[in-house]
């Protein structure tokens, strides 16, 4: 029975862990999808960006916070990229974010000196501190238990998601939010109250790209390497993450409209598919069955969804 | 909202508790098996791997062989936890950590984001064995190929004879002067490919065309390129990518007729002219060798990373019908093999 309860305990601390590693993911998915209505594939870029950026500055000794920070920044670099095609160019939605995602795979080379994979193993990192933090603690007052919880490296992920969460309700509760949702729900009503839609979407687009890049940043220095295939469906990630939360929101009758209750949803829906993933990793599945099984939840997530009426969102 | 039947409102209210109790559920199943593996001290040996891939298969296959030749099979006399990130690195760190917390005492890691996610994960809990990593020294597994004692991590290296297989397109082209090589600049292996081949080939007074794919999709189109400008040979890495879409590479080979050399025998058994090859069954067969020796104690850093070097000589002689080139008498006789006819699927129209 404790060795159930520390399994319990070890899948909960693997998939939260993961969870708020991806939380960035999920909350540039909620910026772009469902306040603007945006699907942009540029994050698949933008993402791996973050962490080749981070992976660099790390590298060269830089202070992880100045690497999370410049992550963002690139991030937000890609998302103007892609809002600036959308809306100068007229290229489609999907398109942009497609191209973006592509310039940037290249980009990403060039920015770890022409490899297309960078460790970040042997330098400082955020997470540093708290590991070392983590292993005083189990020393001293569980060295004993066969247990794997890491108590300051979760609080030091929910700090950084904390300020992520904080800093995207403020901005979606401003008039900035309020216009933004507006275009996504009905861009030409907008245009005619005499707002520049087109400036609106790119500040957007730059804002859910500079979480994606801080995404990118945390998971570098939290996996230990910056690799230029990490983009490779990030964005199914984040979705995945953000439609559970509001799967689970809305059956548990907890109000989705307010800018707060949606972000939050996103992230417990990020952390519950990766605790999924982590209970189904431990499980011992067979190796090639976890994909099945990852779709075969999301389906059944999804499939339960069609029973209820459409969810709105009203802030 | 409206008009739900009380027993759906249950259902969907209860959705969470569903979700939790079935991973709960898996959990202590798999607990309960780890239970008695430990009762009776089995050694757990825990592999991370990529995904499905035809070298790492052959990999995969050797490996097992290896342990069971050398005592350990599984769920016998050791119990092996297999499991895949299936290609997506962003799982790694919790396939590592399964492995820890599941009592492996040694962790087998195949692939360059693998390893690093792993040794990231479990460096001075659980010794590493990293499998087919070009270049540990670059991705930060070990500081040298002599490794470091204390470093808690050792493993094999598919380094490939570079210089032999340049040294065979001279043999059979002797002409040649341009080489084309197409690769995926975003993969690593690649990447350390290019920078070992480029300084021996200027040596041999070779020029290396490179052509980059991004995609499965550009590898037929990036083999057109090199054959209009006027390469003389191509030359495949380990480059998965090019792989995937090698058919379409030796398409443009028979059309043009230009000789394809490999880096690995499988490859010339499914269609290139030749390769000196690292033998990948006993590049899995070594990592098996490592594992026995880290479980039997002995410390990881101690031993140095192993390589191979290319000692086996590969041959297709329908390739080389195909690609309108003759592979001279001395060259056969130092074969190890000649492949014959390739299979039916590689004909095309």
């Amino acid at each position: 029975m404790a060795d159930l309860l520390l399994a319990i305990l070890g899948v909960l601390d693997s998939g939260v862990m993961q969870g708020l590693v991806f939380a960035g993911l999920a909350l540039s998915v909620v910026i772009s999808l469902l306040v603007l209505d945006f699907p942009d594939l540029s994050i698949e870029g933008t993402f791996p960006l973050g962490a080749a950026v981070a992976a660099v500055l790390l590298t060269s000794g830089e202070p992880p916070v100045v690497a999370l920070v410049a992550a963002g920044v690139a991030g937000a670099c890609g998302g103007l990229l892609t809002g600036a095609v959308h809306v100068r160019f007229g290229m489609s939605k999907l398109l942009s974010g497609i191209c973006t995602a592509a310039i940037f795979y290249t980009l990403n080379m060039w920015i770890m000196g022409g490899r297309g994979n960078l460790p970040v193993l042997d330098v400082g990192s955020y997470f540093t501190w708290a590991e070392a933090l983590d292993a005083s603690l189990k020393q001293r007052w569980y060295s004993s238990l066969n247990a794997f919880f890491h108590p300051a490296s979760i609080l030091a992920g929910l700090l950084v998601v904390i300020l992520l969460k904080g800093a995207s309700d403020f901005l979606l509760g401003s008039e900035l939010g309020v216009v933004l949702r507006g275009i996504g729900q009905n861009e030409v009503a907008v245009r005619q109250r005499g707002r520049r839609t087109g400036v609106y979407k790119v500040v957007g687009l730059a804002l859910s790209n500079a979480y994606a890049g801080i995404a990118g940043a945390v998971a570098a220095q939290y996996q230990g390497f910056s690799d230029v295939n990490m983009g490779i469906g990030v964005l199914v990630l984040g979705l995945a993450g953000v439609i559970l939360g509001q799967e689970l929101f809305a059956r548990l009758g907890i109000s989705l409209a307010s800018p707060q209750a949606t972000t939050l949803a996103a992230l417990v829906g990020v952390t519950l598919h990766q605790v999924i993933l982590a209970a189904a990793l431990r499980a011992g599945t067979p190796p090639t069955s976890l994909r099945l099984l990852a779709g075969v939840s999301l389906v059944a997530v999804m499939a339960l969804r069609r029973r209820r009426r459409a969810l709105t969102f009203s802030w | 909202m409206f008009g739900r039947t009380k027993s759906r409102r249950l259902f969907n209210d209860h959705f969470l508790t569903v979700v939790l109790t079935v991973a709960a559920l898996t959990c202590s199943c798999s607990r309960a098996r780890e239970g008695r593996s430990q009762e009776t001290r089995i050694p757990v040996i825990g592999v991370a791997t990529y995904g499905a891939h035809p070298i790492l298969d052959v990999i995969a296959d050797a490996f097992k062989a290896g342990l069971r030749a050398r005592g350990y099979e599984d769920g016998k006399s050791a119990r092996i936890l297999w499991k895949s990130v299936e290609g997506d690195v962003n799982l790694a760190s919790a396939v590592a950590r399964s492995l820890v917390e599941s009592n492996a005492n040694v962790i087998v890691s195949i692939t360059t984001p693998v390893s690093q996610a792993v040794a990231r994960v479990a460096r001075g809990k659980v010794p590493i064995v990293f499998c087919g990593v070009t270049d540990p020294i670059g991705a930060g597994l070990v500081s040298s190929w002599e490794n470091t004692p204390g470093s808690g991590i050792t493993g094999t290296s598919d380094r490939w004879p570079y210089a032999e297989q340049l040294d065979l397109i001279k043999a059979i082209v002797p002409k040649a002067r341009r080489v084309g090589f197409p690769y995926n600049a975003g993969e690593a292996n690649s990447r350390y490919a290019l920078e070992q081949i480029l300084p021996l080939a200027a040596a041999r007074g070779f020029e290396i065309v490179p052509a980059v794919v991004t995609s499965m999709a550009d590898v037929r189109r990036a083999a057109e390129s090199l054959a209009d400008r006027g390469v003389d040979a191509i030359y495949v890495s380990s480059d998965n990518t090019v792989m995937a879409g090698f058919e379409a590479v030796l398409k443009v080979a028979h059309q043009r007729k230009i000789p394809v050399i490999v880096g690995e025998s499988a490859n010339v058994e499914r269609g290139g002219l030749a390769t000196y090859s690292v033998d990948y069954r006993r590049l899995g067969d070594a990592t098996a060798d490592l594992v026995v020796r880290v479980l039997k104690g002995e410390d990881p850093g101690r031993i140095p990373v192993v390589t191979f070097h290319g000692e086996q000589l590969y041959l297709n002689e329908e390739a080389a019908r195909r690609m309108g080139v003759s592979l001279s008498p001395q060259l056969r006789a130092k074969a190890f093999k000649i492949y014959g006819a390739p299979a039916a699927s590689r004909e095309h129209p």
